[in-house]
């Protein structure tokens, strides 16, 4: 589960959402910014969700949680070419996507954002790869 | 006024002797309605009133309610997000309205498209109902000022006074 916020481009909103997160003792694991000109979408993957969900919104935060695909690759070159190509080869079309290599750096991790999640997994599953639980994702 | 045009409500009385008024000017805005009511009363009525002449900004020549474009976000999202429109003229330029929103928890989207196709429809919307072209800005929640009682919906950074 990702959690998303949603932040004005005004210093100092990052660093209150690492705050308010820090408080409740949540771990963010991965995270990626988009941003334009006014605004910007911060989307987190931590190990407790529904806690960090609860802190942001206290703190009075937009937040929303989307259910995103974690799919975890040998961390070497072709390695994301042949995930995408399992999705693109369905005609699955991939929203966003952002990458982390875990602790002891043999796999990365790849956030995958899809339109049609149970048809991405299906398909990721069926080529082989290994779509990682919420509680794997978690361990990591 | 013909039947069914916005403009302010104004009153005569014809029958009080000791408080009488003469074109008294509400500066409410509102339309007669000259048609039967639903209930089956014929008598011409007065529409709920829709915003205040005090309200109204002049942008470019055009007249605007922010009642105008509360209705718009209304019919956009359902509800009425909080919102504040805010009038800027650049030295020497044109004003400007940009209309600032906050995003609530009901608009939001981890996808930035969606959040791109949202301040592009709000800004689609009032162009084509006010021939305005306005800014959109998407705010966080509680940003927004809120004096006690009655939100203020306008600020007006214009120096007028030259």
């Amino acid at each position: 589960m990702q959690i998303s916020v949603f932040l004005e481009n005004k210093s100092g909103r990052l660093a209150e959402v690492t705050r308010a997160l820090a408080k409740v003792g949540v771990n963010i694991r991965a995270l990626s910014l988009a941003e334009t000109i006014d605004y910007g979408v911060l989307r987190l993957i931590v190990d407790k969700p529904k806690e960090a969900r609860k802190a942001l919104s206290d703190a009075g935060f937009t937040v929303t949680e989307t259910e995103v695909i974690a799919v975890a690759m040998p961390d070497r070159p072709g390695g994301l070419a042949s995930i995408v190509d399992l999705l693109t080869g369905k005609g699955l079309n991939i929203e966003y996507l952002y990458a982390f290599v875990g602790q002891r750096g043999e796999n990365a991790v790849v956030i995958f954002r899809m339109d049609d999640v149970p048809a991405a997994v299906a398909a990721l599953k069926e080529g082989g790869a290994h779509v990682l639980s919420a509680e794997e994702l978690g361990a990591i | 006024m013909a039947d069914g045009q916005l403009g302010e409500l104004v009153f005569t009385t014809f029958t009080k002797e000791a408080l009488p008024l003469l074109r008294y000017r509400t500066r409410d805005i509102t339309r007669v309605i000259p048609e039967q009511c639903g209930c089956g009363r014929t008598a011409r009525r007065v529409q709920r009133v829709t915003g205040r002449t005090d309200d109204m900004l002049i942008i470019r020549g055009v007249n605007v309610f922010p009642s105008q474009i509360e209705e718009i976000l209304m019919a956009i999202e359902g509800t009425t997000p909080n919102y504040v429109l805010v009038v800027d003229r650049k030295p020497r330029g044109l004003d400007e309205l940009e209309v600032q929103v906050e995003v609530s928890e009901g608009m939001f989207s981890d996808e930035m498209s969606k959040l791109e196709a949202l301040s592009g429809r709000i800004r689609t919307e009032i162009d084509s109902s006010l021939g305005l072209r306005v800014g959109v800005r998407l705010v966080e929640p509680r940003t927004l000022e809120r004096s006690a009682g009655k939100a203020k919906r306008v600020i007006d950074r214009r120096d007028l006074g030259r």
